[in-house]
Protein backbone atom coordinates (compact mmCIF):
# COMPACT_ATOMS: atom_id res chain seq x y z
CA UNK A 1 0.00 0.00 0.00
CA UNK A 2 1.13 3.67 -0.94
CA UNK A 3 1.59 5.63 2.42
CA UNK A 4 2.48 8.19 0.46
CA UNK A 5 0.32 9.48 -2.44
CA UNK A 6 -2.60 7.02 -4.00
CA UNK A 7 -4.93 8.81 -6.53
CA UNK A 8 -8.28 7.69 -5.23
CA UNK A 9 -6.99 9.18 -1.49
CA UNK A 10 -6.42 12.39 -2.94
CA UNK A 11 -10.14 12.65 -4.66
CA UNK A 12 -11.67 11.46 -1.82
CA UNK A 13 -10.27 14.65 -0.34
CA UNK A 14 -10.68 16.94 -2.99
CA UNK A 15 -14.36 15.65 -2.66
CA UNK A 16 -14.43 15.83 0.66
CA UNK A 17 -13.66 19.53 0.67
CA UNK A 18 -16.07 20.18 -2.00
CA UNK A 19 -18.75 18.62 -0.14
CA UNK A 20 -18.19 20.07 3.35
CA UNK A 21 -17.78 23.91 1.54
CA UNK A 22 -19.49 23.71 -1.72
CA UNK A 23 -22.20 26.49 -0.20
CA UNK A 24 -19.64 28.71 1.25
CA UNK A 25 -17.43 28.51 -1.94
CA UNK A 26 -20.45 29.28 -4.55
CA UNK A 27 -21.25 31.60 -2.07
CA UNK A 28 -18.40 33.61 -1.87
CA UNK A 29 -18.26 33.33 -5.54
CA UNK A 30 -21.61 35.51 -5.71
CA UNK A 31 -20.37 38.05 -3.66
CA UNK A 32 -17.49 38.55 -5.88
CA UNK A 33 -19.37 38.90 -8.66
CA UNK A 34 -21.65 41.58 -6.82
CA UNK A 35 -18.73 43.39 -5.38
CA UNK A 36 -16.65 43.08 -8.92
CA UNK A 37 -19.97 44.27 -10.64
CA UNK A 38 -20.81 47.26 -8.02
CA UNK A 39 -17.21 48.58 -8.47
CA UNK A 40 -17.82 48.38 -12.36
CA UNK A 41 -20.48 50.53 -12.49
CA UNK A 42 -18.70 53.10 -10.64
CA UNK A 43 -15.80 52.61 -12.72
CA UNK A 44 -18.16 53.78 -15.76
CA UNK A 45 -17.41 57.50 -16.96
CA UNK A 46 -20.67 58.56 -17.58
CA UNK A 47 -19.37 61.83 -19.03
CA UNK A 48 -17.20 60.65 -21.33
CA UNK A 49 -18.67 57.94 -23.14
CA UNK A 50 -19.12 55.28 -20.63
CA UNK A 51 -15.22 54.67 -20.62
CA UNK A 52 -13.76 52.46 -18.34
CA UNK A 53 -10.58 53.33 -16.34
CA UNK A 54 -8.14 50.89 -17.02
CA UNK A 55 -6.14 51.23 -13.58
CA UNK A 56 -8.94 50.39 -12.24
CA UNK A 57 -9.45 47.28 -14.34
CA UNK A 58 -5.97 45.67 -13.53
CA UNK A 59 -6.34 47.35 -9.66
CA UNK A 60 -9.99 45.23 -9.47
CA UNK A 61 -8.18 42.17 -10.55
CA UNK A 62 -4.72 41.92 -8.61
CA UNK A 63 -6.49 42.92 -5.30
CA UNK A 64 -9.31 40.03 -5.99
CA UNK A 65 -6.51 37.86 -6.67
CA UNK A 66 -4.31 38.54 -3.97
CA UNK A 67 -7.60 39.61 -0.91
CA UNK A 68 -9.58 36.65 -2.40
CA UNK A 69 -6.98 34.00 -3.07
CA UNK A 70 -5.29 34.45 0.54
CA UNK A 71 -8.87 34.33 1.86
CA UNK A 72 -10.00 31.00 0.28
CA UNK A 73 -6.61 29.74 0.89
CA UNK A 74 -6.92 30.09 4.37
CA UNK A 75 -10.68 29.45 4.72
CA UNK A 76 -9.38 25.54 3.08
CA UNK A 77 -7.17 25.01 5.85
CA UNK A 78 -9.73 26.19 8.76
CA UNK A 79 -9.67 23.20 10.32
CA UNK A 80 -6.72 24.21 12.29
CA UNK A 81 -8.77 27.03 14.06
CA UNK A 82 -10.52 24.14 16.03
CA UNK A 83 -9.52 21.01 17.96
CA UNK A 84 -12.18 18.70 17.49
CA UNK A 85 -11.73 20.42 13.49
CA UNK A 86 -8.32 19.70 13.53
CA UNK A 87 -8.28 16.10 14.87
CA UNK A 88 -10.81 15.12 11.88
CA UNK A 89 -8.68 16.51 9.79
CA UNK A 90 -5.14 14.74 11.30
CA UNK A 91 -7.54 11.02 11.94
CA UNK A 92 -8.49 11.49 8.14
CA UNK A 93 -6.93 8.07 6.71
CA UNK A 94 -4.77 9.69 3.92
CA UNK A 95 -1.03 10.59 3.95
CA UNK A 96 0.19 14.59 5.16
CA UNK A 97 1.26 14.70 1.81
CA UNK A 98 -2.10 13.95 0.00
CA UNK A 99 -4.07 16.56 2.84
CA UNK A 100 -1.72 19.43 2.01
CA UNK A 101 -1.85 18.71 -2.17
CA UNK A 102 -5.82 18.59 -1.74
CA UNK A 103 -5.62 21.53 -0.66
CA UNK A 104 -3.20 22.99 -3.21
CA UNK A 105 -5.29 21.79 -5.64
CA UNK A 106 -8.24 24.23 -4.91
CA UNK A 107 -5.99 27.31 -3.61
CA UNK A 108 -3.67 26.82 -7.02
CA UNK A 109 -5.68 25.37 -9.25
CA UNK A 110 -8.87 25.89 -8.67
CA UNK A 111 -9.23 28.75 -7.13
CA UNK A 112 -7.04 30.95 -10.09
CA UNK A 113 -9.20 29.02 -12.90
CA UNK A 114 -12.21 30.15 -11.42
CA UNK A 115 -11.41 33.40 -10.59
CA UNK A 116 -10.03 34.12 -13.97
CA UNK A 117 -13.16 32.77 -16.18
CA UNK A 118 -15.81 34.72 -13.49
CA UNK A 119 -13.45 38.08 -13.32
CA UNK A 120 -13.37 37.55 -16.93
CA UNK A 121 -16.90 37.28 -17.50
CA UNK A 122 -17.96 40.22 -15.27
CA UNK A 123 -15.62 42.13 -17.01
CA UNK A 124 -16.57 41.38 -20.31
CA UNK A 125 -20.42 42.23 -19.60
CA UNK A 126 -19.19 45.44 -18.75
CA UNK A 127 -16.81 46.40 -21.76
CA UNK A 128 -19.73 44.72 -23.95
CA UNK A 129 -22.24 47.17 -21.84
CA UNK A 130 -20.42 50.10 -22.44
CA UNK A 131 -21.01 50.07 -26.08
CA UNK A 132 -17.35 52.23 -25.75
CA UNK A 133 -15.06 50.72 -28.83
CA UNK A 134 -12.38 51.94 -27.36
CA UNK A 135 -13.18 50.01 -23.72
CA UNK A 136 -11.08 46.92 -23.88
CA UNK A 137 -11.20 43.78 -21.89
CA UNK A 138 -8.34 43.19 -18.97
CA UNK A 139 -7.49 39.96 -20.31
CA UNK A 140 -5.98 41.44 -23.76
CA UNK A 141 -4.42 43.85 -21.97
CA UNK A 142 -2.49 41.38 -19.48
CA UNK A 143 -2.04 38.83 -22.59
CA UNK A 144 -0.12 41.34 -24.78
CA UNK A 145 2.10 42.02 -21.62
CA UNK A 146 2.30 38.63 -19.82
CA UNK A 147 5.98 38.40 -20.39
CA UNK A 148 6.56 41.30 -18.26
CA UNK A 149 4.35 40.27 -15.63
CA UNK A 150 5.15 36.35 -15.45
CA UNK A 151 6.94 36.56 -12.29
CA UNK A 152 4.03 37.66 -10.18
CA UNK A 153 2.06 34.31 -10.60
CA UNK A 154 5.60 32.75 -8.58
CA UNK A 155 4.87 35.30 -6.32
CA UNK A 156 1.25 35.13 -5.98
CA UNK A 157 2.12 31.26 -5.89
CA UNK A 158 4.64 31.94 -2.91
CA UNK A 159 1.92 33.96 -1.06
CA UNK A 160 -0.73 31.22 -1.21
CA UNK A 161 1.46 29.17 -0.31
CA UNK A 162 2.62 31.15 2.90
CA UNK A 163 -0.98 31.40 3.91
CA UNK A 164 -1.75 27.85 3.80
CA UNK A 165 1.43 27.51 6.35
CA UNK A 166 0.03 30.26 8.33
CA UNK A 167 -3.22 28.54 8.87
CA UNK A 168 -1.20 24.79 9.58
CA UNK A 169 0.81 26.48 12.04
CA UNK A 170 -1.01 29.30 14.07
CA UNK A 171 -4.43 27.79 14.27
CA UNK A 172 -6.70 29.93 15.72
CA UNK A 173 -6.78 33.75 14.15
CA UNK A 174 -4.53 32.43 11.47
CA UNK A 175 -5.12 34.89 8.62
CA UNK A 176 -4.62 38.35 11.11
CA UNK A 177 -1.09 35.92 12.38
CA UNK A 178 0.02 34.93 8.71
CA UNK A 179 -0.35 38.82 7.70
CA UNK A 180 1.46 39.82 10.70
CA UNK A 181 4.15 37.74 10.22
CA UNK A 182 4.67 38.32 6.66
CA UNK A 183 4.93 41.98 7.25
CA UNK A 184 7.38 41.23 10.27
CA UNK A 185 9.49 38.99 7.36
CA UNK A 186 9.29 42.02 4.60
CA UNK A 187 10.42 44.57 7.03
CA UNK A 188 13.14 42.31 8.81
CA UNK A 189 14.11 41.40 5.02
CA UNK A 190 14.45 45.02 4.34
CA UNK A 191 16.41 46.12 6.41
CA UNK A 192 18.64 43.39 6.47
CA UNK A 193 18.71 43.98 2.52
CA UNK A 194 20.02 48.04 3.56
CA UNK A 195 22.54 46.79 5.90
CA UNK A 196 23.88 44.50 3.08
CA UNK A 197 24.19 46.85 0.72
CA UNK A 198 25.64 49.52 3.67
CA UNK A 199 28.36 46.49 3.95
CA UNK A 200 28.97 46.24 0.41
CA UNK A 201 28.98 49.65 -1.24
CA UNK A 202 29.18 51.27 1.82
CA UNK A 203 27.66 54.49 3.27
CA UNK A 204 26.43 55.96 -0.11
CA UNK A 205 24.28 53.04 -0.69
CA UNK A 206 20.85 54.71 -0.12
CA UNK A 207 21.82 56.32 -3.26
CA UNK A 208 22.86 53.44 -5.38
CA UNK A 209 20.18 52.96 -8.59
CA UNK A 210 19.80 49.66 -9.01
CA UNK A 211 17.07 50.19 -11.89
CA UNK A 212 17.59 47.98 -14.94
CA UNK A 213 19.27 51.05 -16.92
CA UNK A 214 21.92 51.55 -14.12
CA UNK A 215 23.10 47.61 -14.23
CA UNK A 216 26.03 48.21 -16.57
CA UNK A 217 27.79 49.83 -13.87
CA UNK A 218 27.21 47.61 -11.32
CA UNK A 219 30.02 45.07 -10.34
CA UNK A 220 28.97 41.10 -12.77
CA UNK A 221 29.30 39.57 -8.83
CA UNK A 222 26.55 42.26 -7.62
CA UNK A 223 24.42 41.27 -10.53
CA UNK A 224 24.80 37.73 -10.07
CA UNK A 225 23.97 38.07 -6.46
CA UNK A 226 20.96 40.19 -7.30
CA UNK A 227 19.83 38.32 -10.39
CA UNK A 228 20.08 34.87 -8.06
CA UNK A 229 17.85 36.25 -5.19
CA UNK A 230 15.53 37.26 -7.40
CA UNK A 231 15.16 33.87 -9.32
CA UNK A 232 15.51 32.27 -5.93
CA UNK A 233 12.78 34.57 -4.86
CA UNK A 234 10.45 33.94 -7.43
CA UNK A 235 11.25 30.05 -8.25
CA UNK A 236 12.41 28.89 -4.83
CA UNK A 237 10.41 30.32 -2.48
CA UNK A 238 6.98 28.86 -2.91
CA UNK A 239 8.60 25.27 -3.16
CA UNK A 240 10.21 25.83 -0.35
CA UNK A 241 7.14 26.96 1.69
CA UNK A 242 5.42 24.03 0.75
CA UNK A 243 7.46 22.01 2.07
CA UNK A 244 7.99 23.30 5.28
CA UNK A 245 4.17 23.37 5.12
CA UNK A 246 4.40 19.82 4.60
CA UNK A 247 6.69 19.00 7.51
CA UNK A 248 4.42 21.34 10.40
CA UNK A 249 1.44 18.73 8.60
CA UNK A 250 3.39 16.07 9.77
CA UNK A 251 4.42 17.44 13.32
CA UNK A 252 0.53 18.98 14.32
CA UNK A 253 -0.19 17.47 17.45
CA UNK A 254 -3.53 17.90 18.93
CA UNK B 1 -1.43 -4.97 19.62
CA UNK B 2 -1.11 -1.52 21.06
CA UNK B 3 2.25 -1.46 22.52
CA UNK B 4 3.20 1.56 24.70
CA UNK B 5 6.99 1.83 26.01
CA UNK B 6 8.64 3.56 28.73
CA UNK B 7 6.53 6.52 27.57
CA UNK B 8 7.06 9.52 28.68
CA UNK B 9 4.42 12.56 27.65
CA UNK B 10 3.97 16.13 28.90
CA UNK B 11 2.46 19.43 27.92
CA UNK B 12 5.69 21.85 27.17
CA UNK B 13 7.11 22.63 30.60
CA UNK B 14 4.35 21.81 32.92
CA UNK B 15 4.51 18.08 35.28
CA UNK B 16 4.89 15.34 33.14
CA UNK B 17 1.53 13.16 32.31
CA UNK B 18 2.79 10.28 31.87
CA UNK B 19 6.28 9.08 32.88
CA UNK B 20 7.84 5.67 31.45
CA UNK B 21 4.27 4.38 31.22
CA UNK B 22 4.17 0.62 29.69
CA UNK B 23 1.35 -1.18 29.01
CA UNK B 24 0.03 -3.96 26.36
CA UNK B 25 -3.59 -3.87 24.79
CA UNK B 26 -4.18 -7.09 22.90
CA UNK B 27 -7.08 -7.63 20.73
CA UNK B 28 -10.51 -9.45 21.58
CA UNK B 29 -10.80 -6.89 24.32
CA UNK B 30 -12.90 -4.11 25.55
CA UNK B 31 -10.62 -1.90 27.75
CA UNK B 32 -11.82 0.42 30.35
CA UNK B 33 -9.22 3.46 30.88
CA UNK B 34 -10.58 5.11 33.85
CA UNK B 35 -9.43 7.65 36.21
CA UNK B 36 -9.40 10.74 38.06
CA UNK B 37 -9.80 14.61 36.17
CA UNK B 38 -6.63 15.36 34.56
CA UNK B 39 -5.20 11.63 35.22
CA UNK B 40 -4.30 11.73 31.33
CA UNK B 41 -6.55 9.33 29.87
CA UNK B 42 -7.56 11.49 26.94
CA UNK B 43 -3.54 12.02 26.55
CA UNK B 44 -3.20 8.40 26.52
CA UNK B 45 -5.43 7.49 24.06
CA UNK B 46 -4.41 10.49 21.98
CA UNK B 47 -0.59 9.34 21.93
CA UNK B 48 -2.33 5.75 20.59
CA UNK B 49 -4.13 7.66 18.04
CA UNK B 50 -0.93 9.39 16.94
CA UNK B 51 -2.58 13.17 17.67
CA UNK B 52 0.26 13.93 20.74
CA UNK B 53 3.65 12.81 20.45
CA UNK B 54 5.82 10.99 23.50
CA UNK B 55 8.23 13.20 24.48
CA UNK B 56 10.14 9.93 25.23
CA UNK B 57 9.45 6.25 24.61
CA UNK B 58 7.09 4.67 21.90
CA UNK B 59 3.66 4.04 20.59
CA UNK B 60 3.05 1.11 18.30
CA UNK B 61 -0.35 0.14 16.93
CA UNK B 62 -0.09 -3.33 15.19
CA UNK B 63 3.31 -2.72 14.13
CA UNK B 64 2.41 1.10 12.81
CA UNK B 65 4.15 3.55 15.27
CA UNK B 66 1.65 5.77 16.15
CA UNK B 67 2.74 9.10 15.29
CA UNK B 68 3.37 8.85 11.94
CA UNK B 69 0.00 8.76 10.92
CA UNK B 70 0.36 6.50 7.96
CA UNK B 71 -2.89 6.24 6.04
CA UNK B 72 -2.39 2.27 6.18
CA UNK B 73 -2.48 3.03 10.55
CA UNK B 74 -5.38 5.52 9.84
CA UNK B 75 -7.38 3.27 8.22
CA UNK B 76 -7.34 0.31 10.79
CA UNK B 77 -8.28 3.29 13.85
CA UNK B 78 -10.95 4.84 14.89
CA UNK B 79 -11.17 7.16 17.55
CA UNK B 80 -14.21 9.35 18.65
CA UNK B 81 -13.08 11.88 20.72
CA UNK B 82 -15.10 13.72 23.68
CA UNK B 83 -15.43 16.90 21.70
CA UNK B 84 -16.42 15.49 18.36
CA UNK B 85 -16.78 17.42 15.12
CA UNK B 86 -19.57 17.04 12.57
CA UNK B 87 -19.75 19.12 9.31
CA UNK B 88 -22.64 20.45 7.67
CA UNK B 89 -24.33 18.13 5.77
CA UNK B 90 -26.50 14.88 5.78
CA UNK B 91 -25.53 12.02 7.61
CA UNK B 92 -25.81 10.26 4.31
CA UNK B 93 -22.96 12.53 2.62
CA UNK B 94 -20.97 12.56 5.69
CA UNK B 95 -21.21 8.77 4.87
CA UNK B 96 -20.50 9.01 1.16
CA UNK B 97 -17.54 11.22 1.41
CA UNK B 98 -16.14 9.67 4.92
CA UNK B 99 -16.61 5.74 4.21
CA UNK B 100 -14.49 4.86 1.55
CA UNK B 101 -12.13 5.70 3.46
CA UNK B 102 -12.03 2.77 5.76
CA UNK B 103 -11.97 -0.42 3.57
CA UNK B 104 -13.90 -2.48 5.46
CA UNK B 105 -17.01 -0.40 6.41
CA UNK B 106 -20.19 -1.85 6.00
CA UNK B 107 -23.48 0.50 5.32
CA UNK B 108 -25.63 -2.57 5.97
CA UNK B 109 -24.23 -2.06 9.68
CA UNK B 110 -24.03 1.28 10.02
CA UNK B 111 -27.93 1.57 8.99
CA UNK B 112 -28.89 -1.15 11.24
CA UNK B 113 -27.33 1.17 14.26
CA UNK B 114 -28.65 4.57 13.00
CA UNK B 115 -31.94 2.32 12.85
CA UNK B 116 -31.08 1.60 16.37
CA UNK B 117 -30.77 4.68 17.69
CA UNK B 118 -33.86 6.22 15.95
CA UNK B 119 -31.92 8.23 13.66
CA UNK B 120 -32.21 8.78 9.62
CA UNK B 121 -29.53 9.30 7.55
CA UNK B 122 -31.31 11.81 5.17
CA UNK B 123 -30.80 14.24 8.40
CA UNK B 124 -28.51 16.84 8.33
CA UNK B 125 -26.16 16.95 11.56
CA UNK B 126 -26.82 20.52 12.15
CA UNK B 127 -30.67 19.83 12.67
CA UNK B 128 -29.38 17.18 15.07
CA UNK B 129 -28.88 17.14 19.30
CA UNK B 130 -25.28 16.33 20.78
CA UNK B 131 -26.80 13.34 22.10
CA UNK B 132 -27.70 12.50 18.07
CA UNK B 133 -24.71 13.88 16.78
CA UNK B 134 -22.70 10.97 18.70
CA UNK B 135 -24.69 8.15 18.14
CA UNK B 136 -24.43 8.89 14.40
CA UNK B 137 -20.83 9.38 14.91
CA UNK B 138 -20.45 5.97 17.21
CA UNK B 139 -22.64 4.01 14.96
CA UNK B 140 -19.93 5.57 11.66
CA UNK B 141 -16.85 4.37 14.02
CA UNK B 142 -18.66 0.55 14.54
CA UNK B 143 -19.28 0.21 10.83
CA UNK B 144 -15.79 1.04 9.99
CA UNK B 145 -14.70 -1.99 11.08
CA UNK B 146 -11.30 -0.91 12.01
CA UNK B 147 -8.94 -2.96 14.15
CA UNK B 148 -8.52 -0.51 16.87
CA UNK B 149 -12.15 1.37 18.25
CA UNK B 150 -10.97 4.19 20.33
CA UNK B 151 -13.34 6.11 22.14
CA UNK B 152 -12.83 9.02 25.29
CA UNK B 153 -16.34 9.24 27.10
CA UNK B 154 -18.88 7.86 24.79
CA UNK B 155 -21.35 7.98 27.31
CA UNK B 156 -21.40 11.53 27.63
CA UNK B 157 -24.51 13.42 26.32
CA UNK B 158 -26.36 10.15 25.62
CA UNK B 159 -29.91 9.49 27.50
CA UNK B 160 -30.31 6.23 29.27
CA UNK B 161 -32.12 3.98 26.25
CA UNK B 162 -29.26 5.30 24.12
CA UNK B 163 -26.56 3.96 26.80
CA UNK B 164 -27.53 0.50 27.08
CA UNK B 165 -27.99 0.62 23.19
CA UNK B 166 -24.39 1.64 23.06
CA UNK B 167 -23.59 -1.39 25.55
CA UNK B 168 -25.65 -4.10 23.65
CA UNK B 169 -23.60 -2.40 20.70
CA UNK B 170 -20.18 -2.63 21.57
CA UNK B 171 -20.86 -6.27 23.45
CA UNK B 172 -21.82 -6.80 19.70
CA UNK B 173 -19.02 -6.03 17.69
CA UNK B 174 -16.24 -7.08 20.27
CA UNK B 175 -14.81 -9.59 18.11
CA UNK B 176 -11.36 -11.20 18.35
CA UNK B 177 -9.35 -9.12 15.97
CA UNK B 178 -10.34 -6.12 17.95
CA UNK B 179 -9.01 -3.84 19.90
CA UNK B 180 -11.41 -1.53 21.90
CA UNK B 181 -10.09 1.18 24.55
CA UNK B 182 -13.20 3.63 26.09
CA UNK B 183 -12.34 5.76 28.64
CA UNK B 184 -14.41 6.99 31.14
CA UNK B 185 -15.92 8.26 34.43
CA UNK B 186 -18.92 7.25 34.42
CA UNK B 187 -17.84 3.90 35.17
CA UNK B 188 -21.87 2.60 36.02
CA UNK B 189 -22.40 3.39 32.34
CA UNK B 190 -19.82 0.45 30.98
CA UNK B 191 -20.62 -1.62 34.11
CA UNK B 192 -20.42 -4.88 32.63
CA UNK B 193 -19.06 -3.71 29.02
CA UNK B 194 -15.46 -3.45 29.95
CA UNK B 195 -12.69 -5.90 30.66
CA UNK B 196 -9.78 -5.82 31.36
CA UNK B 197 -9.63 -2.26 33.59
CA UNK B 198 -7.02 0.28 33.63
CA UNK B 199 -6.56 2.79 36.20
CA UNK B 200 -4.42 5.70 35.62
CA UNK B 201 -3.21 8.06 38.81
CA UNK B 202 -0.17 9.80 39.51
CA UNK B 203 1.61 9.78 35.74
CA UNK B 204 1.23 5.66 35.75
CA UNK B 205 -0.63 2.77 35.54
CA UNK B 206 -2.27 1.97 39.19
CA UNK B 207 -4.07 -1.03 37.90
CA UNK B 208 -4.20 -2.70 34.51
CA UNK B 209 -6.33 -5.89 35.66
CA UNK B 210 -8.99 -7.82 34.10
CA UNK B 211 -12.14 -8.46 36.37
CA UNK B 212 -11.62 -12.26 36.93
CA UNK B 213 -8.68 -11.10 38.25
CA UNK B 214 -10.05 -8.43 40.87
CA UNK B 215 -12.62 -10.58 41.73
CA UNK B 216 -10.33 -12.91 42.92
CA UNK B 217 -7.92 -10.79 44.96
CA UNK B 218 -10.40 -8.59 45.74
CA UNK B 219 -13.74 -8.46 47.90
CA UNK B 220 -16.57 -6.02 47.36
CA UNK B 221 -19.40 -6.51 50.22
CA UNK B 222 -22.08 -4.60 51.86
CA UNK B 223 -22.22 -4.70 55.76
CA UNK B 224 -24.12 -2.93 58.47
CA UNK B 225 -20.79 -2.12 60.62
CA UNK B 226 -16.86 -2.18 59.50
CA UNK B 227 -14.94 -4.17 62.09
CA UNK B 228 -12.17 -5.23 60.17
CA UNK B 229 -10.84 -1.81 59.95
CA UNK B 230 -7.33 -2.68 59.11
CA UNK B 231 -8.21 -4.97 56.24
CA UNK B 232 -10.61 -2.80 54.55
CA UNK B 233 -9.00 -0.89 51.66
CA UNK B 234 -12.11 1.20 50.87
CA UNK B 235 -15.23 2.11 52.90
CA UNK B 236 -18.15 4.29 52.06
CA UNK B 237 -21.62 4.75 53.55
CA UNK B 238 -24.56 3.38 51.56
CA UNK B 239 -27.97 2.89 52.26
CA UNK B 240 -27.58 -0.72 53.75
CA UNK B 241 -24.77 0.13 55.68
CA UNK B 242 -20.83 0.09 54.47
CA UNK B 243 -19.67 -0.87 51.01
CA UNK B 244 -16.57 -1.87 51.39
CA UNK B 245 -13.79 -3.09 49.41
CA UNK B 246 -11.07 -5.82 51.23
CA UNK B 247 -9.14 -8.44 50.11
CA UNK B 248 -9.98 -11.23 49.05
CA UNK B 249 -8.68 -13.96 51.40
CA UNK B 250 -11.38 -16.47 51.12
CA UNK B 251 -11.24 -16.80 47.46
CA UNK B 252 -15.27 -15.91 47.96
CA UNK B 253 -17.10 -15.34 44.37
CA UNK B 254 -17.80 -12.05 44.11
CA UNK B 255 -19.19 -8.98 41.59
CA UNK B 256 -16.49 -6.54 40.95
CA UNK B 257 -18.34 -2.79 41.84
CA UNK B 258 -16.03 -0.71 39.45
CA UNK B 259 -17.04 2.68 41.38
CA UNK B 260 -16.05 0.89 44.70
CA UNK B 261 -12.29 -0.69 42.86
CA UNK B 262 -12.03 2.97 41.34
CA UNK B 263 -12.13 4.65 44.71
CA UNK B 264 -10.01 2.01 46.46
CA UNK B 265 -7.32 2.39 44.07
CA UNK B 266 -7.14 6.50 44.79
CA UNK B 267 -7.95 5.60 48.12
CA UNK B 268 -4.89 2.96 49.09
CA UNK B 269 -2.67 3.32 45.92
CA UNK B 270 0.41 0.94 47.30
CA UNK B 271 -1.72 -1.79 48.50
CA UNK B 272 -3.78 -1.91 45.40
CA UNK B 273 -0.72 -1.92 43.64
CA UNK B 274 0.95 -4.71 45.96
CA UNK B 275 -2.12 -6.73 45.44
CA UNK B 276 -1.89 -6.92 41.93
CA UNK B 277 1.64 -6.96 41.80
Amino acid sequence: MNNFFDYSRFSLLVKRQWTENKFIFLMGLVIFVCITAVIYSINFDAENDYMLKRGMQTMMFIIGLLGGGTLFSNYLFKDFGNNSQTLSFLMTPASHFEKITAGMFYALIAFPVVYAITFGLVDGAFVKLSGNPHNEMLYSMVLDSYKDYSFLICVWVALQMFVILGAIYFGRMSYIKTAFTGFLILASLGLIQYLLYKIIIGSGSHNIDMGDHNRQHLSSEFQFMMDGSKYAFYYLLAPVIAIIAYFKLKEKEV
Amino acid sequence: MISINNLSFNYGKRKPVFRNLNLNLSAGNVYGLLGKNGAGKSSLLRNIAGLLFPTEGSCTVNGYKAQDRLPSFLQEMYFLPEEFYTPPVKIKDFVATYSPFYPNFSLKQFLEYLEEFQISDNEKFTELSLGQKKKALIGFGLATNTKVLIMDEPTNGLDIPSKSQFRKIIASVATDERIIVISTHQVRDLDSLIDPIIILDGSEVLLHATTEEISEKLSFKTVSVVTDHEKVLYSEHSIRGFSVVMPNNGHENNKVDLELLFNAALANRQSIKDIFQ
